[in-house]
């Protein structure tokens, strides 16, 4: 254990950080070739995940209050950094040289986790303003990094003005919410509003910030930028951006939601408008997947339906819902349970998914669903992950999603929120139809070339690797259990006297 | 350490042995499948049948976690489950025996083929409601792919409507079970049946509970199943499934269904089966008339099996309807009687239609001629389905019928029913022998004829000809099966004193 400063609990972010920034200033000076930049990179982040795995959970505010440490931060930046380890493996093995040489495309994701890593920790609005803009400012690069394709370009303008909208949406907010409160801070905030009501220029101001982060989590109705983003972007980013960036989206809009405004004046506005953001996600993303063509569209529509899914734990997760306030009651908790249940497990399969296509792309014509036709002929490993992963996406078990599914099913009957259970069972019975349709043309569609596709060493253990923690995270759910133990927001306490006198004054 | 655990990790051991060793697919199969059955027979020998109840029981908890009721890894096996134990064990030793060696991507093929005979174990061990779904979904994963991949015509059509028809009655019976779950107060809430069981018997659920969570698990059973008017996807599926894939659904995965109902929806939630009761009565006219006729209609012959499987369905949900020890009793016996003659009827046809190249009763005829020993095997199987006495389905009908008929109150006209349908399979089943195996034999199935008797001169027509199944090896697992339904048939108490005390135990038997 290291010594308990506050310091260590933002110790990911500086190694990460100063690490980018060396490695930005070797590659520049020494030549580095980028493959080494990334082997670098990808050792810098294996020393700070230990270093994270090392920090204790308890609930401690730090850096003047600008951070907050607690089972929910340790989770998310360990998840952040295995994410980050991830894309950063992918373009440099599975990808290369789609990404047009360069190390900056295995730097510019350090930079990304530090922003998401920050976010994870964020217990101030403005802290949260500059982490957010860390990662999309660094995401605008990445997304439109082909630059000489028509649709990466067209991806990465997208992103752009919507990423900056959305940004200003969220500004907007939070000048709403500081103007009325005269706080920044979230402890300060929740200690001014837990026992009034809400003014309606916060509520309004709260409205704002739901519709910034909106368009992060890719809830509908600020979804439009994912499909064609998705599409656009390289496979690796991508996975990052339907992985990282939309976590990062879901820690700070439990941090705010959950750990803010979870009073009876806060929730009347999120509840219903989070609801309403879950049923036009779970019903958009789903239906909409359907008849695509496209794989990293079909993928996009279905990460804006995951969102669904999700939004119902953070909703089941308030303790509004059953009028005790002030306190996480355990039922509460178990929709936190919920919300990281389901994001490892939909970052195995979308990793899974995106490894599979990154490979595909050099390999076939295009990434359409008839182009996967006999897969299974030309690579049984790769047709394996990629149905594996799908039918873990669809919830069918005994795979990772399926536990994930039902944790979220059982957390809206449990909690009580049958309109959403009944739109959470009937998206589910849509996905079916959509996941199953490449898996068809993989297994039962005569292959036009049926050349064999080899994969190198590494990428072969990769995807067994996520093969088997599919299905060991799915069958024996207690694999799972240990991974998300403690992940939970630190409760609020009443500030310290100082802070108090602050707020009176 | 349960021998149950061994009957799972065979099958396992075999597919792992296939894809990571690349053992030979077959041969590998076969010996594990056999291992299987050797097992599962002694298993329901050495069970102590006099005094019922779960034998062979390993209990460990699975999971816990915080919002999941708790899961535990429990298996056992009671005079209800054993004997589908054997069923299974014979089925998937039959399966395999009839597949032919050098069929396409062998290797995937077998492992499938254990995968649902592992599913299916799986399923009937299971005392957990987690892995008694999951196997069962694992064995259904494993049915489409055989469909899609090598079924035989139109199997892309079949496959996608078997898969979306099954995966959502496996999703709402998913749903009736974790209602079930979650209707008990938290700190009962448990997935482990015997538990779960205990509970509601000593804590009865509210009846207007019950009769939401029965008609969920009703109808998700029934369309796995294939109750009527759930049934549409069972005969084109079969149809086109690869015959083996057919012998283990149609023959054991199938069964899953009533051994549900009888295992958890009708002990746990009895009023609600007090209350459906004349709905499961009404429909199961359905699979006896409806189905009935519409099988004499058929002009195919695995179409008509199919359907000839969907409406023995009417017998097992007649049996489990009265809820009296001996047409339970009769529904489990004709469970395992039914598996026989289906799993050998599908083979059957399969064995026809691969070797004359036509399913079409029009285009069939006379065949008996020059396979005649196919032609004794498939009237065997056809007796057996019919119910002739000295074949098990025989002894499971009979007692179905006096099960029906000592029901309070009495269940007579159902049985009338029933009783008419032996009559209306006669029908279907003499005249599939008479149209496929007598009468004109097309020129086309003529053996072909040995060179030295064709005259000098004469224009030699080639034809495809029709062997007969001649060896040991082909005719092997079909005798088997015979075998085992006669041993059934003539000593059904062999079965009966195994079934009658664990039946006897479940709740609000009368």
């Amino acid at each position: 254990m290291l010594p308990v400063s506050s310091i260590s609990y933002l110790a990911p972010e500086i190694l990460i950080t100063i690490w980018a920034m060396v490695l930005l200033l070797l590659e520049a000076f020494l030549e580095l070739s980028p493959r080494a930049v990334a082997a670098l990179a990808l050792a810098g982040i294996g020393v700070t995940f230990l270093i994270t795995l090392d920090l204790d959970t308890t609930s401690t505010l730090f850096w003047g209050g600008m951070c907050k440490w607690d089972g929910a931060a340790k989770f998310f930046h360990l998840f952040f950094l295995v994410t980050a380890a991830l894309v950063i493996w992918m373009g440099d093995e599975v990808q290369w040289p789609v990404s047009h040489g360069g190390a900056e495309f295995a730097i510019l994701p350090l930079f990304t986790t530090a922003g998401l890593m920050l976010l994870a920790s964020a217990n101030d609005f403005m802290l949260l303003f500059v982490a957010l803009e860390l990662v999309t400012i660094s995401f605008y690069i990445l997304v439109a990094y082909q630059r000489r394709s028509l649709v990466a370009l067209e991806a990465g303008v997208k992103y752009l003005i919507l990423g900056g909208l959305s940004s200003a949406f969220l500004v907007m907010g939070v000048a709403y919410i500081f103007g009325l409160t005269g706080h920044t801070r979230f402890d300060l905030i929740w200690y001014r509003l837990h026992h009034h009501d809400l003014p309606a220029g916060v509520a309004f101001g709260l409205l704002l910030v739901l519709t910034g982060i909106g368009f992060k989590i890719a809830m509908v109705p600020f979804h439009s930028w994912a499909p064609d983003v998705y599409e656009g972007a390289p496979n690796s980013i991508t996975a990052f951006l339907s992985v990282g960036s939309k976590a990062g989206g879901l820690i700070i809009l439990m941090r705010i939601v959950l750990g803010v405004f979870d009073n009876p004046g806060g929730s009347a506005v999120w509840i219903p408008l989070l609801t309403i953001g879950a049923i036009a996600s779970l019903l958009l993303g789903n239906l909409a997947a359907i008849p695509q063509r496209n794989l990293k569209r079909m993928l996009g529509y279905s990460s804006i339906g995951h969102t669904g899914f999700i939004l119902v734990g953070i909703i089941g997760a308030s303790v509004s819902l059953t009028g005790k306030i002030d306190f996480f009651s355990n039922d509460a908790a178990t929709g936190q349970v919920a919300v990281t249940v389901y994001l490892v497990s939909y970052l195995l399969a979308t990793f899974t998914c995106f490894i599979v296509l990154a490979v595909l792309e050099r390999r076939l014509p295009g990434l359409e669903i008839h182009h996967l036709a006999g897969l299974s002929q030309r690579s049984p490993l790769l047709a394996a992950a990629f149905a594996l992963a799908l039918v873990s996406l669809a919830g069918v078990p005994p795979l990772s999603g399926f536990i994930a599914k039902l944790l979220v099913v059982l957390v809206a009957w449990h909690r009580g929120l049958y309109t959403l259970l009944g739109f959470v069972i009937f998206a589910a019975v849509a996905a079916f139809y959509y996941y199953l349709n490449p898996i068809k043309t993989m297994y039962w569609s005569e292959p036009l070339d049926d050349t064999p596709i080899r994969l190198n060493r590494a990428t072969t253990g990769v995807l067994a690797v996520l093969i088997a923690l599919l299905i060991i995270t799915g069958f024996w759910a207690q694999s799972i259990s240990v991974l998300v133990s403690g992940a939970t927001l630190g409760q609020n306490s009443s500030p310290s006297s100082a802070a108090v006198a602050l707020v009176q004054h | 350490m349960s021998p149950l655990l061994v009957l799972l990790l065979v099958p396992l051991g075999a597919i792992l042995a296939i894809i990571l060793g690349r053992f030979p697919a077959r041969s590998t199969a076969g010996i594990a499948a056999l291992l299987n059955l050797v097992l599962s027979l002694g298993l329901l020998w050495n069970y102590p049948a006099a005094q019922g109840g779960y034998a062979y029981v390993m209990d460990y908890p699975w999971v816990t976690m915080q919002g999941l009721p708790p899961i535990r890894f429990h298996l056992g096996a009671d005079g209800i489950s054993l004997p589908l134990i054997f069923l299974t064990g014979i089925v998937t030793v039959a399966a395999i025996a009839i597949s032919p060696g050098n069929i396409r991507r062998s290797s995937e093929y077998y492992c499938y083929l254990l995968l649902m005979s592992l599913g299916a174990m799986g399923a009937f061990t299971s005392l957990d409601l987690f892995f008694f779904f999951i196997f069962h979904d694992f064995a259904l994963i494993a049915t489409f792919l055989l469909i899609g991949i090598w079924g035989a015509q139109n199997r892309q059509f079949a496959s996608f409507q078997v898969t979306i028809y099954l995966m959502a009655g496996s999703l709402i019976l998913l749903a009736g079970l974790v209602a079930l779950v979650m209707a008990v107060p938290p700190a009962a809430r448990t997935f482990d049946i015997v538990s779960l069981q205990g509970y509601i018997t000593a804590h009865p659920l509210a009846v207007s509970t019950q009769n939401v969570i029965f008609p969920l698990l009703l109808v998700g059973f029934g369309i796995l199943v294939g109750l009527f008017p759930f049934h549409s996807w069972a005969p084109p599926g079969y149809a086109s499934a690869p015959p083996a894939a057919a012998m283990l659904h149609a023959g054991i995965l199938k069964k899953f269904a009533i051994y549900g109902m009888i295992r958890i929806a009708i002990p746990m939630l009895h009023d609600g089966f007090e209350s459906c009761k004349y709905v499961i009565l009404a429909l199961l006219l359905g699979n006896f008339l409806y189905a009935g006729f519409v099988t004499m209609a058929q002009k195919e012959l695995p179409t008509m099996i199919g359907f000839s499987s969907v409406m023995h369905m009417g017998y097992l949900f007649l049996g489990v309807a009265c809820w009296n020890i001996i047409g339970v009793t009769g529904a489990v016996i004709l469970m395992v009687g039914h598996g026989l003659s289906a799993a050998l009827l599908f083979g059957l046809s399969g064995e026809i239609t691969h070797r004359s190249g036509e399913n079409r009763f029009a285009e069939l005829g006379g065949l008996a001629k020059s396979a005649p020993v196919l032609a004794v095997l498939f009237s065997f199987a056809s007796m057996a389905s019919m119910g002739v006495p000295g074949l098990a389905n025989f002894a499971g009908e009979l007692l179905v019928f006096f099960g029906s008929y000592s029901a309070v109150p009495p269940l007579i006209f159902f049985g009338v029913v029933a009783v008419y349908g032996t009559v209306i399979t006669a029908i279907f089943q003499l005249r599939a022998i008479k149209n496929v195996f007598y009468g004109p034999m097309p020129m086309r199935f003529e053996p072909m004829p040995a060179p030295e008797l064709v005259t000098p001169g004469a224009e030699i027509v080639p034809v495809p000809g029709m062997t007969d199944v001649s060896s040991l090896v082909e005719h092997g697992p079909y005798v088997l099966l015979i075998l085992a339904s006669l041993v059934i048939g003539f000593m059904p108490f062999l079965l009966i004193h195994v079934v009658e005390p664990s039946v006897s135990l479940l709740p609000f038997m009368r």
